[in-house]
């Protein structure tokens, strides 16, 4: 069984490893050690990465890439800024407004691939630029407010374990059986691994891309919010950071860029592994300004191990390939 | 110590004298002073409130959060900080200081200053990201008992002390420099250049604003210029301003000042005032060039009074809520080397001038403050039975007319064909005989250019695969619609029909099993991943899918090509059941005994037509054959040559390479022309690839002229000590490179054969020896310089061989170069390779025409499951023993 899963996952499996090396390193530098506080600090920070990776997961699973990841989480922050606050009933209406625009954003970026037949990075990156201009247009300078009690409940803890971390295991359990198992989840790996073979198995590779976008926006727009639970307010400037390391995150989680493979496990594994290299730093010693060059190093490792199999291909045009 | 010239030593001590320099800065002010710690340094912003925490024992533990690190006031704040707690009175105070740069975003300064308080830090100071994100963890903090220290860039709140400068002070400061200059020239201002920062930045508002309230007031004119605190930016706006306005009084600019005082230099404008920045830079350009005015700045040092200030609160002492630094400006007429600039310092220093002094003996008579404000982070942008069944009509599946061209080239035209319900019906061709095309056309991958599909009587038009689905018709399309990285289960319940985009309904994995058990799939497992499997097991699992479909016409394209005999007895015997059931097979197969034994009636086409349709049984396999090829043309060959020469210039022997081929050998003479051949994917096509270097783990021997060699790259097998050429089969994607011209295709293969390599701009072949080629072959063009996707098809598979052909090699590989080009082409290209090898060229050519390797080649091997079953030369060189070699039967070849 073990076996299987790691013939079947090994980029997975080699990222959860270094994950878990990572992890350890952390809690064992950290003067405070393992402690809720410690725990929900580092989840509350891995989430908002992580929630943008699962965004560019279903980007890339259909071989496409979505730049306008950031753009849509700074759209959803800003608007969140604005409408995610009042009475219960006016929280919970902003907040379904929030991810249903991330949504139509994403939904957007899909029709002009799909039909619009422009490639994803160019179509993404203009519609990110239109996304960025309506958060500045909303929040020219941050600030704002986002409802106090919400935000504490989404990034303390319950009953010891981070809320953060309970919101992402949970959407990942959820998430696990549809992608594996509904004709959607398969379809989606279908188009990205082999879209000519989808095509011939009768899967309806436009409305697949459509619902894979869709579905990038809405978990932007989840990212863009939970970013608004952890600073109180909105910024419409955060975009180009995150959409860099959502791809640096997927990458890292074994989520091929070609599409097709990979789990949105891996992306969070990856965003983790990402934020915690980052924590690692805090206690390191480290120059200050050296510190992006070991960041860099340790991230190049962990890529290099990743993708240490092409090595083992025997004809020169397939390792091409890949 | 002045006088000491070590630099380094000199730049610490700077650095010392600029926190010291910060910390001296503050003035007496404010209601709350009288009982603030130390109110001559401290001073407070206008109305602000005093703060005070409980005193606490030190050594303390504190950190420096910064954000984004990448400007040189970051950088020095940062080094200010280190400086200042490298100080032995402050050293003493601490028991760990650590700094950290997290970047442009909020939760990544939030979570570092979290951690920081978790980890027990009495203090923690930071260059806030956003002035909106921080009231969570200001709460966390208080709780904790950890003190938070903005600087610079500050938040909205009043529950934390707070150190920075007026941004409207500082441009203020620049503005009065400038009028100031010109009043002790004696002139008016009347039009003052503004080169502002990055737009729509809260800092860039502040500093403008400031400007325009005080010149406004004056009545002067302003034009704005944007330049994004950036030199180079700055520089070429100015410039362009001041060719669309000629002259200007003054010139206000915040930042990037040296571009802005260099474009007014470049352009010969007479020295006017400047109010610029603090960078060491511009008050040594100033200086230089006598332009009047003043640089001002806000120190990096005050990285070091936020530190001050976190410790003055650790002790208990009570300070204002907000704590204001002044600016620190100098006047041109003022600036001193080594006292308000520093020529041997960088240029990007930014420096603070005149401080009044707090401490005034540790900085033994230097100035040197600390300084100006360039704010940061938004910069880092960022189918038997020998009778015909009487067939129930209408028949299942039938075409009238149907054509099907693609451009130029015409794949199928005027097909008449129908297939019954319940038979198994089989389709015979050659390549490129319009059988795939057919198949294609039934299973709604492409539509028809001409004529019409009738399924059960009915005209339909099929423009999808799954519209072909709804009407029962499915195709399996060899091992190509799975996808790799789904396991096999999951490839079956993509291809489940229903499922849609709910849950698949399980019950077809059950259906799957019991089908790939049917046809000898016993080992192959549901959940490993398709990408592991045999070629054989993925066109089982092939099978199984498109079974799943309960199709009624069900098309199988060489379905068994990569099956044992003892598999396809059992895929036979489950497609006779589904025929008895009332299901239609289409079955195109290469292997004439798989036909023989599982076909009630038989089509055979060629070159685009269907030639005949009878009962399976009813003509012998010769007479298929002949059908099959209807009449060769002769006169396309050029004869073959009289003798050969005899020396062997390339000799394989026993080359395997894993499952791809094994065993093979094969000798290339002179003045030969060997073939080889074999339906697709016979191993015959990774053959010539591990010839030319390009696979790995090949084992066996490759002798050239005698010498025993290891092809490890394409690179080596074409140098001259090798002398190979390498023509691949598709010719758009690995023979030529679309986007390049006729020109550059054609010298690419003899870049780097030159003795200087590719640094050499001349290809060392003569442009005469591609003249030559060019001429032989006939190739039609414009230019040498136009694109090569401006040439027809055949025109570029000239080029693809001249390419190599220039190098003159010794031994030319050739994979199927003929696919695809019209009959004139064809023989062009026959002529050439024949004088070629007349010439004393071996040449080795993999082609699937059957006619090529009849007519032209000299001696032809015959690949079949990656080894050569057939060497046929002379008399036995005849179509009939190449096509049936090829279909695997050797020892009952007609």
């Amino acid at each position: 069984m073990l076996r299987k899963y790691y013939a079947n996952n090994k980029r997975e499996a080699l990222a959860i490893l270094f994950f878990a090396v990572a992890f350890v390193a952390y809690l064992a530098t950290h003067p405070r050690g393992p402690s809720t506080y410690v725990l929900t600090i580092w989840a509350n920070q891995a989430t908002i990465l992580a929630l943008a990776a699962m965004a560019q997961f279903f980007a890339v699973v259909v071989r496409g890439l979505d730049l306008s990841v950031g753009a849509v989480m700074a759209l959803a922050n800003t608007l969140a800024s604005h409408i995610v606050i009042g009475t219960s009933g006016e929280i919970a209406g902003g907040s379904l407004l929030v991810l249903g625009v991330a949504a139509l954003c994403g939904l957007f970026n899909g029709l002009i691939i799909v039909y619009g037949r422009i490639q994803p990075i160019v179509a993404t990156l203009a519609t990110g630029a239109i996304y960025t201009g309506f958060a500045l247009m909303l929040r020219p300078s941050p600030g704002g407010d986002i409802d106090a009690d919400l935000a504490d409940m989404m990034t303390y803890d319950i009953g010891g374990v981070p809320t953060a971390l309970v919101l992402v295991v949970g959407l990942l359990l959820l998430l696990r059986l549809p992608m594996r198992r509904t004709g959607l989840g398969l379809s989606m790996y279908a188009v990205g691994s082999n879209e000519n073979g989808a095509l011939l198995s009768g899967v309806a590779v436009a409305k697949t891309k459509l619902v894979a976008y869709t579905l990038a926006g809405l978990f932007a727009g989840l990212a863009g919010s939970f970013l608004g639970f952890v600073t109180f307010s909105g910024d419409a400037n955060i975009g180009p950071s995150y959409t860099l390391n959502t791809l640096a995150a997927v990458v890292l989680g074994g989520v091929l860029l070609r599409g097709g493979a990979g789990t949105l496990l891996g992306a969070t594994i990856g965003a983790f592994i990402l934020r915690t290299i980052s924590a690692l730093m805090f206690f390191s010693g480290l120059p200050p300004l050296a510190q992006p060059f070991f960041e860099g190093l340790i991230l190049a490792t962990a890529i290099a191990v990743g993708g240490a199999d092409v090595l083992r291909m025997r004809n020169h045009l397939e390792r091409l390939e890949r | 110590m002045i006088e000491e010239n070590a630099a380094t030593k000199r730049v610490q001590r700077i650095f010392c004298s600029l926190a010291a320099a910060a910390w001296a800065v503050f003035l007496l002010n404010g209601p709350a002073a009288a009982e603030t710690y130390r109110p001559e340094c401290f001073t407070p912003a206008a109305a602000a409130k005093t703060m005070q925490y409980d005193a606490k024992k030190g050594p303390y533990r504190i950190a420096f959060v910064n954000g984004f690190a990448g400007n040189d006031w970051r950088v020095q704040a940062i080094q200010s900080a280190k400086a200042w707690a490298a100080r032995p009175a402050n050293a003493a105070k601490l028991a760990e200081f650590k700094v950290v740069s997290v970047g442009n975003d909020a939760s990544a300064q939030i979570a570092a200053i979290d951690n920081f308080i978790a980890a027990g830090y009495d203090a923690v100071t930071f260059i806030a990201v956003n002035p909106a994100a921080f009231k969570g963890v200001i709460n966390r903090a208080r709780r904790a008992g950890t003190i938070l220290v903005p600087f610079d860039n500050i938040l909205d709140t009043d529950q934390v002390v707070q150190v920075n400068s007026s941004q409207k002070e500082l441009e203020s400061t620049k503005v009065r420099g400038v009028l100031e200059a010109l009043k002790s020239q004696g002139k008016e201002p009347k039009r003052i250049l503004e080169v502002r920062g990055l737009p729509g930045n809260s800092t860039d508002r502040d500093r403008h604003l400031a400007v325009r309230e005080m010149l406004d007031a004056l009545g002067v004119e302003v034009v704005e210029v944007v330049g994004n605190w950036d030199t180079g930016t700055s520089q070429k706006v100015v410039a362009d301003a001041l060719a669309t306005h000629g002259h200007f009084d003054g010139i206000v600019s915040q930042h990037g000042t040296a571009g802005t005082i260099n474009a007014l230099l470049a352009a010969g404008h007479p020295i006017i005032p400047v109010g610029g920045d603090g960078e060491n830079g511009v008050r040594l350009l100033m200086a230089e060039h006598k332009i009047p005015g003043v640089s001002a700045v806000y120190a990096p040092a005050m990285a070091a009074v936020a530190l001050e200030a976190a410790v003055a609160l650790l002790e208990g002492h009570a300070l204002p809520q907000s704590i204001q630094l002044p600016i620190l400006s100098a006047k041109m007429a003022d600036f001193k080397d080594g006292v308000t600039m520093f020529s041997q310092l960088p240029k990007t220093f930014n420096l603070g001038v005149g401080y009044p002094t707090c401490f005034s003996g540790l900085y033994a008579g230097r100035t040197a403050g600390a300084n100006p404000g360039q704010p940061m982070s938004q910069r880092a942008d960022s189918a038997r039975t020998v009778e015909e069944k009487p067939a129930p009509s209408p028949p299942l599946v039938s075409m009238r007319g149907v054509g099907k061209r693609y451009g130029a080239t015409t794949a199928l035209s005027e097909v008449d064909f129908s297939c019954h319900r319940g038979e198994i019906h089989a389709v015979l061709g050659e390549n490129g005989a319009g059988k795939s095309t057919l198949m294609k056309l039934l299973s709604g991958v492409v539509a028809p250019t001409t004529g019409e599909i009738f399924v059960e009587g009915q005209p339909v038009s099929l423009p999808t695969p799954s519209a072909a689905q709804k009407r029962g018709i499915v195709c399996m399309f060899q091992e190509l619609s799975l996808s790799p990285d789904l396991t096999v289960g999951e490839n079956i319940l993509l291809g489940a029909p229903g499922a849609g985009w709910g849950f698949a309904p399980t019950s077809s994995l059950h259906k799957a099993r019991s089908l790939l058990d049917q046809i000898g799939g016993e080992d192959i497992e549901l959940s490993t991943l398709v990408a592991h499997l045999s070629l054989a097991e993925k066109q089982q699992v092939e099978i199984a899918k498109v079974l799943l479909r309960d199709p009624q016409l069900l098309i199988l394209d060489e379905a068994t090509s990569a099956l044992n005999s003892h598999i396809v007895d059992k895929v036979f015997a489950l497609i006779r059941g589904l025929r008895d059931e009332g299901t239609s097979i289409l079955f195109i197969s290469h292997r004439f005994h798989e036909v023989e034994a599982i076909a009630d009636r038989v089509s055979v086409f060629r070159s685009g037509r269907h030639v005949r349709t009878f009962a399976a049984g009813t003509l012998s396999q010769r007479e298929i054959i002949n059908l099959m090829i209807g009449q060769p043309l002769e006169e396309l060959f050029p004869p073959r040559q009289a003798e050969r020469s005899g020396e062997t210039v390339l000799e394989v022997k026993g080359l395997s390479a894993g499952d791809d081929f094994a065993a093979i050998d094969l000798i290339a003479q002179r003045g030969e022309i060997i073939g080889l051949g074999g339906l697709d994917g016979q191993g015959q096509t990774k053959f010539m690839q591990a010839l030319f270097g390009l696979l790995d783990g090949v084992q066996g021997e490759i002798i050239i002229r005698g010498k025993t060699r290891s092809i490890r790259s394409p690179k080596r097998a074409k140098s001259r000590d090798f002398g190979l050429a390498f023509v691949p089969e598709d010719r758009k994607s690995e023979g030529l490179i679309p986007a390049l011209s006729i020109r550059e295709n054609m010298e690419m293969a003899a870049l780097g054969r030159h003795p200087y390599g590719l640094l050499h701009l001349d290809s060392g072949i003569a442009d005469s020896t591609y003249l030559d080629l060019i001429g032989e072959l006939e190739l039609v063009y414009s230019s040498l310089d136009a694109p090569i996707a401006s040439l027809s098809g055949g025109n570029q598979q000239k080029v693809a061989l001249i390419k190599w052909l220039a190098l003159a090699p010794d031994c030319l590989l050739l994979l199927d170069p003929t696919r695809g080009i019209d009959v004139k082409t064809k023989g062009q290209i026959y002529r050439l390779l024949r004088r070629l090898s007349t010439a004393g060229m071996a040449v080795v050519l993999l082609s699937t025409d059957y006619d090529e390797l009849v007519q032209l080649c000299d001696r032809v091997s015959i690949f079949y499951r990656g080894r050569i079953t057939s060497v046929l030369e002379g008399e036995t060189l005849t179509p009939e023993r190449v096509v049936s070699a090829s279909m695997g039967l050797v020892d009952h070849a007609a």
